[in-house]
């Protein structure tokens, strides 16, 4: 009898909890709608890691073009492309890439001829054990804080690479991102994503969206009255935000009272002989109402002058950017891109997320579009829920790591607008006014006064800028930390050593690594090994 | 610099090849490349491993002699101790066009030498014994090129190869590190599924990558003769 009885129980018990499993679906089927770097990205990474066991289907209309910009990526790109199975050498080949060893700001500051100064993508030399600002700020020596602190300024000022041919795919003596042409990028993502990761592909254009009593998205539906249902959607349909904005009516948070950019003018530069310097970082050179971006790919230059409409005409930004271009500009096809600055309130709603320029867009100052599409999908692969019933925790935790991340981008951006001297136009003063700055940044700046940014500063473990990047932006555009008597003797010797030994890799790799675009030349010719 | 000429009985009937170790540049090196047509003799000589060509990233087979730059261990007192001189050096200082197979020397080459040495033509015009065995290098290095390079490719695409670094303490303390050597994963090759192995044994490549893996133990050898020098 009691034996019986304890049976009996176990065998209530396992049923309710198979009937909790039948009643939460887990998650059988993604669609991705949008076939741009944000739906082949999210495609990619999340068919890497779930291709097997999720149907994972991206549609994109042949009628809608992707938005073609957007060449300039983050270190972050060589894992991303790794995860996935990618060749580094097909990468090279098939999208023209180039190597990124960091930023180059010019006439940020000042304005005059000589004022650049680096964003390197490397941290400052030992920065784990020690930093190196407090101590570089009372003995410059006259040497700037990155090129004191990090070799890869002299490198890209010599116009290196990264690395030597013998070194295997993704590995390199110096840290690097690409720079990439956007359109052969997809191309090579969808043969990629279909060929190799099972990812479904489908080219249409979705009509209307249909939705459960619930808000959830059920299906969308294409022109041809098909319908395709999915358990999770993610919206990647660009600055239309099909699903998240106009479907499931997200409000969108306009942040053009702090970033004034707003308009973008784009050209594609061939070079003129393949003798042509390819440079091996990006270009930013401030303008008197925005900034020009100049971005080297292997076959041809990516140029645009982004501006601020308030500031200035059209005509006269355009004529702003055949200068700086030359006599070819006026062979050259010209883009005009509006840009509409800020985000969604909420990114994850119900059973969709947006990612890429549906969830919103800033000024490519630092480009972190591509970037923070990474950092979506890889959020969205690793904490895919198990159970719809948890969708809405993770949506929640979507939510806020994304928004603490926008936030964190928008004071970045403006710090490069903040710690301009620059007085010659209206745009610069503008930019400084306080009714303009975040009062995030405006504590952030008052305790850099005292306090240089170092590794506790930020929260998140996957900050989309770290402090280092803080610290090159600050140190590289001359803002002055009062260096406590505290501070002031700690570490000497740690640092000076730093500092010597930064110097000897500057030798180093002035010596050691070859030409960007003999690099180049011989990745097209031989490839790169992957050991 | 190299001087090339096509080589010719009338041209250089009187000229003598000297072969005096010492005086080759080339030969004062701690790395040699090797065609697969020689890797059997050489196997049995000196470790062999692959390496990158330095300005392509490719892969070359390569025969270990030292463990710094320019020493080659093998070279005693213009001696080269081993049955068999990496073709590279031993047919010095003749070329052969790849493509027409026509032959060269590079007339200033410290082995030419009007005095001593062997001679290229008898004095009848025909090939000396000594210039017929250069020629059968050179048809070796003609022919064995394209081998060597379906060797290394088949390897890489079978995904056998694995970079190795070599440690080494000497008897004075002293010690090297050998980057950028890769040699083939015995593992790898063993569990290789059966008709990838088959293909590798019926063209051959299966035998070279045993007699690579295998000439790993030469280092010992190498070892010992830096010890021996470093005694003296
Ligand atoms: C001027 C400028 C410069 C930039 N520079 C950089 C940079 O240097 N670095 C960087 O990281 N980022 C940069 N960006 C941002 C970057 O370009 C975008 O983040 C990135 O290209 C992603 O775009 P997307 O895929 O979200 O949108 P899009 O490229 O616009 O793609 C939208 C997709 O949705 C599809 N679609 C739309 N509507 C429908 C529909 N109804 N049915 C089916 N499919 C539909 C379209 O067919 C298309 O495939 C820049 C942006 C601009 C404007």
């Amino acid at each position: 009898m009691m034996v019986l009885f304890i049976l009996d129980i176990t065998i209530i018990f396992s049923l309710t909890i198979m009937e909790s499993i039948l009643s939460k679906p887990s998650i059988k089927s993604i669609l991705i709608v949008g076939g741009g770097s944000a739906g082949w990205l999210s495609a990619g990474i999340l068919a890497a890691r779930h291709g097997s066991t999720v149907n994972i289907t991206l549609v994109e209309s042949p009628d809608v073009k992707p938005i073609g910009v957007g060449e300039g990526t983050w270190p972050t790109m060589k894992e991303t492309l790794q995860e996935m199975g990618i060749s580094e050498t097909d990468f090279f080949r098939e999208c023209n890439a180039s190597f990124k060893q960091g930023a180059k700001f010019s006439k940020w500051v000042t304005g005059q001829d000589d004022d650049y100064y680096y964003h390197p993508l490397m941290l400052p030399q030992d920065f784990v054990k020690t930093n190196l600002a407090p101590f570089w700020s009372q003995n410059t020596n006259g040497q700037s804080f990155s090129n004191s602190v990090c070799f890869q300024e002299a490198l890209c000022e010599h116009g290196l690479a990264p690395k030597t041919i013998t070194m295997p795919e993704y590995n390199s003596a110096a840290n690097y991102a690409y720079h990439l042409d956007a359109g052969k990028f997809t191309t090579f993502l969808t043969k990629h994503c279909t060929t190799k990761l099972n990812v479904k592909h489908i080219l249409t254009t979705i009509k209307k969206v249909k939705q459960r009593k619930n808000g959830d998205i059920e299906c969308v539906v294409a022109k041809d009255g098909n319908e395709i249902h999915a358990d999770l959607f993610i919206d990647c349909t660009g600055s239309s935000s099909l699903l998240l904005g106009k479907t499931l009516g997200v409000e969108f948070i306009d942040k053009s009272d702090v970033l004034f950019i707003d308009q973008a003018i784009a050209v594609q530069l061939p070079y003129e002989s393949d003798k042509d310097p390819i440079l091996p970082y990006t270009l930013s050179t401030a303008q008197d109402a925005g900034w020009i971006w100049d971005i080297a790919l292997s076959n041809r230059r990516g140029i645009g002058h982004v501006y601020s409409s308030r500031h200035m005409s059209e005509q006269k930004a355009e004529s702003i950017l055949a200068d700086y271009v030359g006599p070819a500009y006026k062979n050259l096809t010209v883009k005009k891109i509006p840009i509409r600055c800020g985000h969604r309130k909420e990114f994850w709603k119900n059973n969709c997320v947006g990612i890429g320029m549906a969830a919103g867009f800033l000024e490519p100052l630092e480009a972190s579009a591509l970037m923070l599409i990474e950092i979506s999908a890889k959020f969205i692969r690793d904490q895919l829920p198990e159970h719809k019933s948890v969708m809405s925790i993770v949506a929640k935790r979507f939510n806020e790591r994304h928004t603490y991340h926008w936030n964190r981008i928008v004071d970045f951006l403006k710090l490069h607008y903040v710690l301009s001297k620059r007085d010659d136009t209206a745009f610069w003063r503008d930019n400084r006014d306080p009714a303009t700055i975040p009062e995030s940044l405006t504590e952030l700046l008052t305790l850099w006064k005292y306090h240089s940014p170092y590794r506790q500063d930020f929260h998140h473990k996957e900050e989309v800028f770290p402090a280092a990047s803080y610290q090159y932006i600050l140190y590289g555009m001359g803002f002055k930390t009062h260096i406590s008597e505290r501070d002031k003797s700690k570490n000497d010797a740690l640092c000076k050593q730093a500092i010597a030994d930064n110097h000897t890799m500057i030798q180093k790799g002035i010596t050691l690594l070859p030409n960007n675009r003999e690099l180049l030349q011989k990745i097209k010719q031989y490839g790169m090994k992957a050991i | 610099m190299k001087n090339i000429e096509e080589l010719s009985k009338k041209a250089h009937q009187h000229i003598r090849i000297n072969r005096d170790f010492n005086k080759l540049p080339a030969a004062h090196t701690h790395v040699l490349p090797l065609l697969v047509t020689e890797l059997l003799s050489s196997g049995a000589n000196y470790p062999v491993f692959l390496t990158k060509n330095d300005q392509t990233g490719e892969f070359l087979c390569i025969a270990l002699l030292g463990f710094t730059e320019n020493e080659n261990l093998y070279l005693d007192q213009g001696e080269w101790q081993a049955s068999h001189i990496p073709l590279t050096i031993d047919r010095q200082p003749f070329h052969i066009n790849q493509e027409n197979k026509q032959v060269y020397i590079d007339i200033d080459s410290p082995w030419v030498d009007k005095k001593q040495g062997e001679l290229i033509f008898l004095e009848n015009g025909e090939l000396s014994p000594y210039m017929e065995a250069v020629m059968d290098n050179l048809s070796k290095i003609h022919s064995g090129a394209k081998e060597t390079h379906a060797f290394i490719n088949t390897l890489s695409e079978y995904d056998l190869i694995e970079s190795i670094e070599l440690s080494i303490t000497f008897d004075d303390k002293s010690s090297e590190k050998l980057n950028g050597l890769y040699t083939i994963n015995r593992q790898k090759l063993a569990t290789l599924p059966s008709d990838k192995l088959i293909k590798l044994h019926q063209s051959g490549i299966l035998e070279g990558a045993y007699i690579m893996l295998n000439s790993v133990e030469h280092v010992k050898s190498l070892v010992s003769r830096k010890n021996k020098r470093l005694c003296k």
